[in-house]
């Protein structure tokens, strides 16, 4: 069976969990994940509000998936990171 | 080149007109309640409104951006408009103009990046309360209906939205109380009390003022401080939209259009304008990605003026109220009350000093700049500390400095060191770890060498990297014959 398994992750605790859950997943099926982090429209607005620019921005949003990345990393499963922007 | 306006323009054509018309629906109540801010007739923020959009779609350097009479403005130019009349708005709003296609062209967006976070925040969080100030003398102690009516205008915002989407709410609950105040015949205040609706086309003409150096004189600090105003929201807004659609745009350009819209709605009998957050979040949010969208705005808000004209003196005070409330509310940034436990303690009175200032002189432009002042200061008081470790070995006393070595710190630098230690003949100080950036941090070393060889010890200056030695060469005396520390 083809595919990937989509990973919705915002780094948070609940984001965490289904982390642990999509690892055990893809090593059962065998599947890679993709990780998507979705900056909804308010949250455009707040970001753009406290950074200094687009680089900060992204680096801070990069930073908040830190723990998915190295949970992933950890448990060996071929992955990759999607920045989305809109309201999911 | 050609394909790039292409897109820009008809990228999106059926995405665009649709959020075009809901902006258009939504600028309505706005562009009146930010008139009667303002002390004018709903007309001037109406054309103002129409004509900032029209000129921005093709000008401005951010497509699906929306420009318009807004909010920071009106407070802006509320004392001139009261002292000197509409018509030295209309040539400060021109004036405004032409600063910032001025600043524009000086390419004035590279300097956004000194207006440090917390000061944007400050701005924003003042905008909202200034905005809810601005409110209470409209419905604070008139009439218990009044209070009434502007709970139900809230409700209807906050609730409408949970059922259907596509209609901006503040409209629907204009719309509502409205019509309820016609049929009903609740005795409120509306619109009309405050000022006139006239349903003719905006038109050019030169405003009626002596063109000497006293209107200049009158009008050139609020058009200053509008230019200021409105570049600063509009470049916050231009940022926003970019990290909302995931692309970028040209800010310096946007200045310019700015100045330029501003230019043509001072001629046209518009008040001075600029980039609007909200209404850009809306348009973004309803499919709005080009030029199109911002165009369609203005242009459907034109048509809406000539259909509704007569119908806009009949809104009751209190709905408008509402409106305001609640643009208020999503102007605030409530995620930096949260954050102040968690920045630090300077940004947080960089942020509060902005707001204070504000609120007090009830101008947008002086909060910034009391909070960028006040942030340099604080900027410069944490990279003023330089430390310098000392170590012995036998009669050769070890320094080693590292931080900024300038005005700010050299007292502290100075004081650091022993200049009558026991049984020293030789000090190193090793500087690899600090710069020396002006001539009191030269003057700093000078004072140290010399006084170390009045009391017979040799010094020798190790590791200064290119620009402090070259600063030294220039400017020291110590190691020039006859060197002498001087007077002052």
């Amino acid at each position: 069976m083809s595919g990937m398994i989509l990973l919705a992750s915002d780094g948070s605790n609940h984001a965490l969990r289904a982390t642990d859950e999509a690892i055990k997943l893809a090593k059962g099926l065998n599947k890679e994940i993709i990780v998507a982090y979705v900056v909804d429209f308010d949250q455009s607005k707040k970001d753009a509000l406290h950074s200094t620019g687009s680089l900060d921005r992204e680096q801070k949003r990069k930073k908040q998936l830190q723990s998915t990345g190295e949970k992933l990393q950890e448990a060996n499963v071929p992955y990759s990171v999607k920045l989305l922007h809109g309201v999911p | 080149m050609f394909t790039q306006l292409k897109k820009e323009w008809f990228g999106n054509v059926r995405g665009d007109i649709l959020s075009g018309i809901v902006v258009a629906l939504a600028l309505i109540p706005e562009a009146i309640a930010f008139s009667i801010i303002a002390g004018v007739d709903p007309m001037v923020g109406l054309y103002a409104s129409f004509s900032m959009a029209v000129v921005i779609a093709f000008m401005g350097g951010r497509p699906a951006m929306i420009s318009a009479a807004t909010g920071a403005m009106a407070l802006v130019m509320v004392t001139l408009v009261k002292d000197h009349g509409l018509q030295y708005l209309f040539a400060a709003t021109i004036l405004t103009g032409i600063l910032q296609l001025t600043f524009g062209w000086l390419k004035v967006a590279r300097f956004m990046k000194f207006i440090p976070r917390s000061v944007m925040v400050g701005f924003v969080n003042a905008l909202a309360i200034l905005i809810f100030m601005a409110q209470v003398p409209h419905f604070v102690g008139i009439s218990t209906m009044t209070y009434v009516f502007v709970a139900a205008t809230l409700a209807i915002i906050y609730i409408f939205p949970r059922f259907v989407k596509s209609i901006p709410s503040p409209l629907v609950a204009i719309v509502v109380m409205t019509v309820t105040v016609v049929y009903g015949g609740f005795d409120l205040r509306t619109v009309g009390d405050l000022g006139n609706i006239t349903q003719s086309l905006p038109s050019f003409f030169i405003p009626d003022v002596p063109l000497n150096f006293e209107t200049l004189s009158i009008i050139f600090p609020t058009a200053l401080a509008l230019s200021i105003v409105g570049l600063l929201e509009s470049l916050l807004t231009a940022s926003i939209v970019d990290d909302m659609t995931d692309t970028t745009s040209n800010k310096n350009r946007e200045a310019r259009g700015q100045g330029i819209a501003n230019i043509v709605t001072g001629f046209f009998g518009g008040m001075a304008g600029c980039a609007m957050i909200g209404q850009s979040v809306i348009n973004v949010k309803s499919g709005g990605r080009g030029r199109l969208s911002t165009f369609v705005a203005g242009a459907f808000l034109l048509f809406l003026i000539m259909v509704l004209g007569g119908v806009v003196v009949q809104i009751p005070m209190p709905a408008l109220v509402g409106v305001m409330i609640m643009v208020s509310i999503g102007t605030f940034d409530w995620s930096s009350l949260k954050a102040m436990t968690k920045i630090p303690i300077t940004d947080s009175i960089v942020m509060v000093v902005t707001v204070v200032t504000v609120v007090i002189t009830h101008d947008l432009s002086k909060g910034v700049f009391a909070g960028i002042l006040l942030s340099a200061i604080f900027f410069t008081a944490k990279i003023s500390k330089v430390d310098v470790i000392s170590s012995r070995e036998g009669d050769t006393l070890n320094y080693r400095a590292s931080g900024q070595v300038f005005f700010a710190s050299v007292t502290d630098f100075v004081d650091e060191f022993d200049f009558q230690p026991d049984s020293v003949q030789n000090v190193n100080i090793d500087f690899s770890k600090a710069h020396v950036w002006d001539d009191s941090g030269v003057a700093a070393i000078d004072k140290i060498v010399l006084k170390y060889r009045e009391n017979g010890i040799r010094v020798s200056l190790a590791g200064l990297n290119e620009a402090s030695s070259l600063m030294i060469k220039k400017m020291g005396v110590h190691d020039k014959p006859g060197g002498k520390v001087s007077g002052h």
